[in-house]
């Protein structure tokens, strides 16, 4: 392909608030162009107006100096501009081939009547699908695909369309570091066919590895763009330092104390022999690649898969207690888009608002201020649509809906994807609080330094097998990303 | 709903949250606010509660398993921010270890927590710390004389250094009067600027327990920028822009955040 620059001048957007204003943004193709800044500037907003997800209010894109106009997904397809999103965008009941070949049907196969056949498209699957070191069955239906493989499969489906402009919207939030290098490696070989590639993300080693180019959004505008060479310009250090990863973690060891759930020797699913136990005060650490039986290690726990052996038993309560879990799937899936934002955090239990047997809107809405004021939530009323939500805030409503549901046990898995560096500290500082309580949290991350940061224990999980229970006491990143290679 | 059903529904309500404002309740109980300000007024003269612009907040319950340190508690005034500030700072001490606990109200907190603990050494100048510590057996408090300072109920040794001469703390806690982005930390009590960069010598860490009302205010006397410091204990409402702050100068930030359910 040619070389060319998609550009914007003076795009905005306006919505209740101004969300997007007066960009000036200039992508080049064959460069990795990442688009940084906290949660809630703007960014995915920016993104999905390129992609034609959003419609501008005012300004205009143009690709090689020339206007061109977007007004729906389609017609920013045929230029070539492709997004994969954050939340999930596929068909979950379809099989993993549907899913690819849906829309790309006329570029899988020559004819122009016929869909092409299954041998045909299974081939393209499995040659894309291989680039990325998966090996899915095809007929099997998306939904039983895990976060990361749902990812893929959409950039999958992008990629059929022979993108020009690829837009990726936070792809590395839920991987772990050596998916991230199976999936940059490949972004490198699509920036030698002239892509221009465009990402989000909060991952600051990502950004210095990879990206060629970076933007920083602030309140909706691009404060800032700085090209490779200009990576150690006191200028561009300033605004990363700002955004800089290595957090100092307020680690808080209690003394543990009543044994809350006892997971004795299960097999069952993926897992075999899986052994430990989560006491009253404390934050364990549950590390593992993607398919290492983390996943089935919390259905055990809630009691949704069947075991061949061994218990999970919870000592101290006589009946199956409430567990509040967060789980890996995406932000939009977990939340009732329709439904506002008071309704979305006091669903975890109805019970709480009710008044003469049925549930009172009045309550529910100070429930909801309540904790949208607790959770420091910025830009946010409770009248604000849960789907115009920024992300870290859906996943921040999330949290506000475990917490309201009161109990002792606690399954996050990957609380932190998608927070800023500010969320993320009041996060932590909430498991703090948790365990204060004598609750007892299981921290499920593919961020090791949050685990050994947060983490009193650390359970390592490979291929269902736990292959270590240790202390974070002497243990390192290195360590850690050792033993589960 | 009749005044006495009103009257008792405040009290669960304010017994579960601790605070809440006028609107909320005449929200929640179908009355107008001019009534709920009666109702509170009525509960204030009753001791149950304090008022404040807008709102009000209950007054600490009479405790009665701390019968020994009620007669601090009654000469310290009840901050609920301070208190959780205090169960945090009380479980990063660990046994064994030798504490230093300066003036101030903060560090009293820090000190009543710590009653259910042993094996633990304190170092401290604040008669609040010595009083509420002062029958718990299997806690070793030293205290150092000195003049005494009336208005902080705290004690200024003639000669700190030689006090300290080849004593070494494993921490140190201090609370501060102001704490600005510009101005750092800040005192008015003049005195207990030497306290604080003294002990901080002989420490291993120190720590500030800083509640939210002390943020963006100015005091007299500067003790040192914000990044004085690797350890900052405060409570969750403080500004956006000291989050960042601490996160961007590598401070460990503890805030408190208050779980327990209420119930409206």
């Amino acid at each position: 392909m040619e070389e060319f620059t998609i550009e914007t001048k003076n795009l905005t957007k306006i919505s209740d608030r101004k969300l997007v204003d007066n960009i000036n943004f200039t992508a080049y193709s064959g460069e990795i162009h990442a688009i940084i800044g906290s949660n809630g500037e703007g960014k995915t907003v920016f993104a999905k107006l390129l992609a034609g997800v959003r419609q501008k209010t005012s300004g205009s894109i143009l690709i090689n100096g020339s206007d061109v106009q977007i007004h729906d997904i389609v017609s920013a397809q045929n230029l070539g501009i492709y997004m994969i999103q954050q939340e999930q965008v596929l068909f979950p009941a379809l099989t993993v081939r549907d899913n690819i070949i849906s829309g790309n049907e006329r570029k899988v196969g020559s004819s122009r009547i016929w869909a092409p056949s299954k041998k045909k498209a299974d081939q393209i699957c499995r040659q894309y699908l291989s680039k990325f070191g998966l090996d899915l069955d095809l007929d099997a239906p998306v939904s039983s695909l895990s976060a990361m493989e749902k990812r893929i499969v959409q950039l999958v489906r992008a990629l059929l369309g022979r993108p020009r402009v690829l837009i990726l919207d936070e792809l590395s939030s839920s991987l772990t570091s050596q998916e991230i290098e199976i999936t940059f490696r490949f972004l490198e070989e699509l920036k030698r066919e002239q892509v221009a590639i465009i990402i989000i993300t909060h991952n600051y080693s990502v950004l210095l590895r990879y990206c060629d180019r970076v933007s920083i959004i602030n309140d909706g505008t691009i404060i800032g763009s700085y090209s490779r060479e200009e990576f150690s310009n006191p200028d561009f250090r300033e605004h990363i330092d700002k955004l800089k990863m290595n957090f100092t973690y307020p680690s808080l060891r209690l003394t543990p104390g009543e044994e809350l759930v006892k997971i004795d020797h299960i097999s069952g699913g993926m897992l075999k022999d899986v052994h430990f136990s989560l006491r009253e005060g404390e934050i364990i650490g549950l590390a593992g690649l993607v398919s290492s039986g983390r996943t089935s290690l919390v259905k055990a726990i809630m009691g949704d898969l069947k075991l061949t052996s061994g218990a999970v038993t919870f000592p101290g309560s006589k009946e199956r207690p409430f567990i509040n879990i967060i789980s890996e799937v995406d932000a939009d899936m977990a939340l009732f888009n329709c439904q506002s934002i008071p309704f979305n955090i006091t669903a975890s239990n109805f019970k709480r608002i009710t008044r003469h047997g049925f549930t009172s809107n009045k309550k529910m809405n100070l429930y909801g201020r309540h904790y949208l004021d607790k959770l420091c939530f910025r830009n946010v009323k409770p009248d604000t649509r849960v789907a115009h939500l920024s992300t870290g805030n859906k996943q921040k409503l999330i949290i506000a809906r475990s917490l309201f549901n009161h109990s002792n046990i606690y399954i996050y898995n990957e609380p932190t994807k998608n927070l800023d560096a500010t969320s993320r500290l009041e996060l932590y500082n909430i498991l703090n609080a948790l365990i204060l309580e004598g609750a007892t949290v299981l921290l499920i991350s593919s961020d090791f330094s949050e685990l050994i940061g947060m983490c009193s224990r650390i359970i390592l999980l490979k291929d269902g097998r736990q292959i270590g229970n240790y202390s974070t006491n002497y243990l390192s990143v290195e360590a850690l990303s050792k033993e589960l290679e | 709903m009749f005044k006495i059903e009103r009257i008792r529904r405040i009290k669960e309500i304010l017994k579960d949250c601790g605070q809440i404002d006028v609107s909320s309740l005449s929200t929640l109980l179908n009355v107008s606010d001019a009534t709920i300000r009666n109702d509170l007024e009525e509960l204030e003269q009753e001791g149950f509660l304090t008022r404040f612009h807008g709102g009000a907040t209950i007054n600490p319950p009479e405790s009665k398993e701390h019968s020994a340190g009620t007669s601090w508690d009654n000469m310290v005034e009840y901050d609920k921010n301070k208190e959780d500030i205090g169960v945090i700072a009380s479980k990063l001490i660990r046994e064994r270890e030798w504490i230093f606990l300066g003036p101030g109200t903060t560090t009293y907190y820090i000190a009543k927590a710590l009653r259910e603990r042993s094996n633990i050494n304190i170092l401290t100048n604040n008669f609040g710390v010595a009083g509420v510590l002062r029958d718990v057996p299997n806690i070793k408090v030293l205290f150092l004389g000195g003049q005494m300072e009336h208005q902080g109920n705290y004690t200024i040794p003639d000669d700190l250094n030689k006090e300290l001469h080849n004593i070494y703390l494993d921490k140190a806690f201090f609370s501060i009067d102001g704490l600005d982005l510009h101005a750092g930390y800040t005192l008015s009590d003049t005195a207990v600027y030497d306290i604080i960069l003294t002990v901080m010598e002989r420490s291993r860490e120190t720590i500030m327990a800083v509640d939210c009302s002390k943020f963006d205010q100015r005091a007299f006397m500067k003790v040192g920028d914000i990044d004085l410091v690797n350890t900052v204990i405060t409570n969750v409402n403080i500004p956006d822009v000291y989050k960042r702050y601490f996160i961007e100068h590598g401070i460990r930030a503890y805030t408190s955040f208050d779980l327990k359910p209420i119930t409206f």
